[in-house]
């Protein structure tokens, strides 16, 4: 009853995210409840790619499918672990300040988007699965799929990177900036007022009542002096605290640009990770295999494919 | 023990400091507070890095070499450093800096942590090529060249940062410094290849015997475009 009830819930954190994105991200952006909805996102994800997987492995037999019903999931999930640290110490460095449970929420709903969608074309995939013989088909059929999941997978991180990682300009800074600013400005006029007493107090003493006519000229003149003076900080202070705001702007910028890069290091490392994992379709007719014997490195057997193509060797 | 762990946690903290705002970190130094402090912290945890990352890529070859290439990773990067580091404080006094010896060394360390991080989190990646493509070492060595390229060219850019706030107040012979400090960098560019070249192995070759230092032979670049022409399939 209370597994059910469990159930129903990460359940209820993955329908959330579909239905109500943008406050989920919203959700995320402040660290409300952060390690359920980690949570329930990693096991809705390795469901939905385990039956998937399961489906594409049982066209060579069951073994298979049991294999490949545990290798999707794997594939997916350890490439986005041995990725992060690179996403999350690449955001630290130009000054982002989210949590690693964060960059680990935002990384993980655009697999659980992919895996949704991987779920709702398992149908159709079974379908052909049955319906068909032609091997080759069904492998074209299925990279198609993967590459339209794949793709607004990637489309939404990128959406999901905007919303969450945007650092809006940096409120507590501003806010101690202007702190300053006014602290200044009241010492400032507090010094000020402090001199014109002293002043007055000394020209009192010394001087006569004639002079005063004069003296007080020569103040309001200093007063004036000394009001330009608070305005040219104020100015100063306040063209400092812009530079600041553009500079976080400027990093912000970056923060998106290193998102669209550490895409090229996912899959990078994805590709690699599904060569040693394969077989994920099994040839028909061969013998189930846990794992194909290690052909090593993909882009070095690719380079070296196309280099026999080309005739250099 | 306590103290200890809450030795290790100040360094760390350091560390995430700099890392999360680093504008501040740079004024820090620029006003001298607590120097001694920071250099020991971002000491520590550069090395550290540093020697997770040189355990990985020894682990190609075997234990040995990994326990080796741990300790003279960190070695390569802080030595380079501190063999160049008196050139750039020199030179930078000569033309008008009035930054002290403690400000000159906080700036530079803070860019080779910079790396460290960067490289400890590049770290998983190529843990992960190494246990699934444990044939190719071309492609591996290539791989590391790549990220240290990468880290370098990021670390390169917050040694320029550093020098900026640094010199900011006083604008005499500013243009100088700045190209002083381009100069340098070539040198420690030059220095750093000469030193690694020494060090060698880091990776081990496969299949070749555990030695602790190579006989001198050969050139940085003539390796590395060997290794290209070998995964090209020239050779």
């Amino acid at each position: 009853m209370q597994q059910k009830s469990k159930g129903i819930k990460y359940f209820g954190t993955l329908t959330s995210l579909l239905r109500d994105r943008d406050s989920f991200l919203e959700e995320v952006k402040e660290g409300v409840r952060l390690p359920s909805k980690i949570i329930s996102l990693l096991v809705c994800s390795s469901l939905f790619l385990s039956i998937y997987g399961a489906i594409i492995g049982a066209y060579h037999s069951w073994m298979q499918a049991l294999s490949s019903a545990v290798k999707l999931p794997v594939l997916y999930l350890i490439t986005l672990l041995i990725c992060l640290p690179t996403l999350f110490f690449a955001n630290i460095i130009f000054g982002s300040k989210r949590t690693f449970g964060q960059f680990f929420a935002i990384v993980l709903t655009a697999v659980s988007i992919t895996s949704v969608l991987l779920f709702s074309f398992a149908s159709i995939s079974l379908f052909f699965m049955i319906s068909t013989n032609h091997y080759q088909f069904i492998i074209l059929i299925n990279v198609i799929i993967f590459s339209i999941t794949g793709f607004i997978g990637v489309s939404f991180l990128s959406k999901a990177a905007n919303v969450v990682l945007e650092q809006e300009p940096d409120k507590i800074r501003e806010k101690s900036l202007e702190d300053n600013l006014e602290y200044k400005l009241e010492q400032n006029q507090e010094q000020n007022r402090e001199q014109n007493l002293e002043y007055k107090l000394e020209q009192n003493l010394e001087q006569n009542q004639e002079y005063n006519l004069e003296q007080n000229l020569d103040k309001e003149s200093e007063i004036l002096i000394e009001q330009d003076f608070i305005k040219f900080s104020k100015e100063d202070l306040q063209d400092n605290s812009k530079h600041k705001l553009n500079k976080d702007d400027n990093g912000s910028k970056i923060r998106q640009k290193i998102v669209k890069y550490w895409l090229f290091l996912y899959a990078f490392v994805g590709i690699q990770l599904g060569w040693s994992l394969r077989p994920f379709f099994g040839t028909p007719g061969s013998p189930f295999q846990l794992f194909r014997e290690r052909e090593g490195n993909i882009y070095v057997s690719i380079i070296q494919s196309l280099a026999y193509l080309l005739g250099i060797r | 023990m306590l103290e200890k762990r809450t030795h290790k946690a100040e360094n760390l903290n350091v560390l995430i400091n700099l890392l999360r705002d680093r504008q501040n970190f740079l004024e820090e130094i620029n006003q001298g507070i607590r120097l001694p402090n920071k250099i020991n912290s971002l000491l520590v945890s550069s090395s550290v890095c540093f020697a997770l990352y040189g355990l990985i890529i020894g682990a190609s070859h075997s234990w040995m070499q990994s326990l080796s290439s741990a300790i003279k990773f960190p070695a390569f990067y802080l030595l380079t450093l501190m063999i160049c580091f008196p050139t750039l404080f020199f030179f930078n006094i000569l033309f008008g800096s009035r930054s002290t010896l403690l400000q000159h060394l906080a700036v530079l360390l803070t860019a080779v942590s910079v790396i460290s991080v960067l490289l400890f989190s590049f770290a998983p990646v190529t843990l992960f090529f190494l246990i699934t493509t444990p044939n190719s070492y071309q492609f591996f060595k290539i791989l590391n060249v790549l990220i240290f390229l990468i880290t370098g060219f990021f670390g390169v850019k917050f040694l320029y940062e550093g020098m900026q706030i640094l010199s900011k107040q006083n604008e005499n012979g500013k243009k100088t410094r700045t190209f002083i400090v381009q100069s340098w960098l070539i040198l420690y560019g030059l220095i750093g290849m000469q030193l690694g070249w020494f060090l060698r192995p880091f990776f081990g070759s496969p299949g070749s015997q555990f030695e602790l230092f190579r006989a001198i032979q050969g050139n940085f670049y003539l390796d590395i475009i060997e290794a290209f022409a070998e995964v090209f399939g020239f050779k």
